[in-house]
């Protein structure tokens, strides 16, 4: 078959992406502050605990996207560019990794159908190419996701050790959120169609050592030399910053306070019009269903409802959750481009 | 056909496709025509360094301070409040909000205002 078209597609949303980094300036406030400690990060020589000033630490966040975001001033110079390349250059990483996974599932076109729908949703495009920290933990998951899948379908050890170095490199970019937002879909799809043996069956005393020697070191590391890191990190900014509307304890910004709920409207905002698509696919179901007066759970492939928990996970964990943003959802993002790529059949994709 | 199964024809898929670059395009030409807002402070501090170039007299920010504005200074710059009264005498650059600043306390003449970001650039003599 002729799969030019997508990868015509593809490279033209690549490229207008890539071009458009250095075109506008870096942002207040998010991203205007990440750049600004990535820059403190390297004219201070302290690559260990990030600066929100001079001599204030940046406790809010693990270093990921100061190392790189600095590393690349190093390399390159300060600039809008150099800021927003390592996160381009993630994206791509994020990319790469879904077509790996995908090619394991899915003929070439709808493989390249799903890269097509990820680059394209307006969360993925924006966050490829903007200083933030979600761009790490949207490649770690998927580093996982697609490891244990990988692993679970050929049984190589090499590809369970990458989901546990996945868990890893989330701690380093995002911290304990990653590994919810791994662990939760797996959980979910182990749970609804009785595959905990797959589960369990993965590399667990080699792999945590490989995510205890990538997190580690650094987590205590920073404790040792700001010490009150971890108490803020871990429980400020992982549970009482969700569990308490409009929390007090932020120490760099305002809380945001959304409605109950809201992060499945924002998750519209973020997959725009190929969400829509979704939503109809799914409206479709539930009036068939409807019509036939039965309710049975959707009949789904492993693979489909590996998919659907994977792209869920971050929605229903942020349903009760009122201090959120639209990018929280991005961690399933990869997961939705591949569902919708399933589940499309074209003309000109017939295989 | 598969309940869940969804056609997608070529043509919706390259709409669909091309959204974000052209919208990511045109919110661009609409920004640098000043159409749309950006919160940014790039261009006020490259009109300090082209007017100011050896940095001899400094920069400060009026009541409110952009991180934007530390980035593009290199940490070089500094708030100040009303009150503030050490500058007296001393010539610099003022950055004062749009809309909420008031740089009348200080003898002050507007310099440069971007098209992007919230401030205004004044040149004030203390």
């Amino acid at each position: 078959m002729n799969t030019r078209p997508l990868w015509i597609l593809l490279f033209i949303i690549l490229l207008v992406r890539l071009l458009t980094t250095g075109l506008f300036p870096v942002l207040d406030t998010t991203e205007a502050r990440y750049a600004e400690i990535s820059r403190l990060m390297l004219a201070s020589g302290d690559w260990v605990v990030p600066q929100v000033r001079e001599g204030v630490p940046f406790w809010a966040k693990p270093p990921l996207f100061a190392w790189m975001t600095a590393g690349s001033f190093k390399i390159l110079g300060i600039s809008d560019f150099s800021a927003r390349l390592p996160h381009f250059l993630l994206g791509l990483a994020t990319l790469w990794l879904v077509l790996r996974l995908a090619r394991f599932e899915l003929p070439p076109g709808r493989s390249l159908l799903s890269l097509v729908i990820l680059a394209s949703t307006p969360l993925f495009f924006a966050s490829a190419g903007t200083v933030m920290t979600e761009s790490g933990l949207m490649f770690s998951t998927t580093l996982s996701m697609t490891g244990f899948w990988l692993f679970t379908s050929t049984n190589e050890q090499r590809w369970g050790l990458l989901f546990f170095a996945g868990l890893g490199l989330g701690m380093l970019a995002k911290g304990p959120i990653a590994v919810v937002m791994t662990l939760l879909p797996l959980v979910l799809w182990a749970s609804t169609g009785k595959h905990w043996r797959k589960l369990l069956g993965l590399p667990w005393l080699g792999g945590l050592i490989v995510t205890a020697v990538i997190t580690l070191p650094w987590y205590l590391a920073a404790e040792r030399q700001s010490p009150g890191f971890l108490e803020y990190f871990i429980v400020g900014e992982h549970l009482l910053r969700f569990v308490q509307p409009g929390w007090r304890g932020d120490l760099y910004g305002n809380a945001h306070i959304e409605p109950l709920g809201m992060i499945w409207l924002l998750w519209f905002q973020a997959t725009a019009a190929w969400g829509v698509l979704m939503a109809l696919v799914a409206g479709r179901y539930c009036v068939h269903q409807f019509r036939n007066r039965s309710w049975s759970w959707p009949r789904c492939s492993d693979w489909q409802s590996y998919l659907a928990w994977w792209m869920l996970a971050p929605l229903l964990f942020f349903t009760f959750s009122s201090n959120i943003l639209w990018t929280y959802v991005l961690s399933g993002i990869p997961a939705f481009a591949l569902l919708l790529a399933t589940q499309s059949h074209t003309d000109s994709l017939k295989q | 056909m598969n309940i869940f199964s969804l056609n997608l024809r070529p043509a919706l898929i390259i709409a669909m496709a091309l959204l974000m670059p052209v919208a990511s395009v045109s919110f661009l030409g609409l920004a640098s025509m000043g159409e749309l807002e950006m919160l940014s402070e790039k261009d006020l501090v490259h009109a300090w360094r082209s007017m100011e170039p050896e940095s001899a007299r400094p920069l400060y920010y009026l009541n409110y301070l952009p991180v934007s504005a530390r980035f593009y200074t290199q940490g070089q710059v500094i708030k100040i409040d009303s009150a503030f009264t050490d500058l007296l005498g001393h010539g610099f650059w003022l950055a004062v909000h749009k809309t909420k600043g008031d740089a009348s306390r200080w003898n002050c003449s507007l310099q440069f205002q971007p098209r992007r970001g919230i401030f205004d650039l004044y040149l004030c003599n203390g």
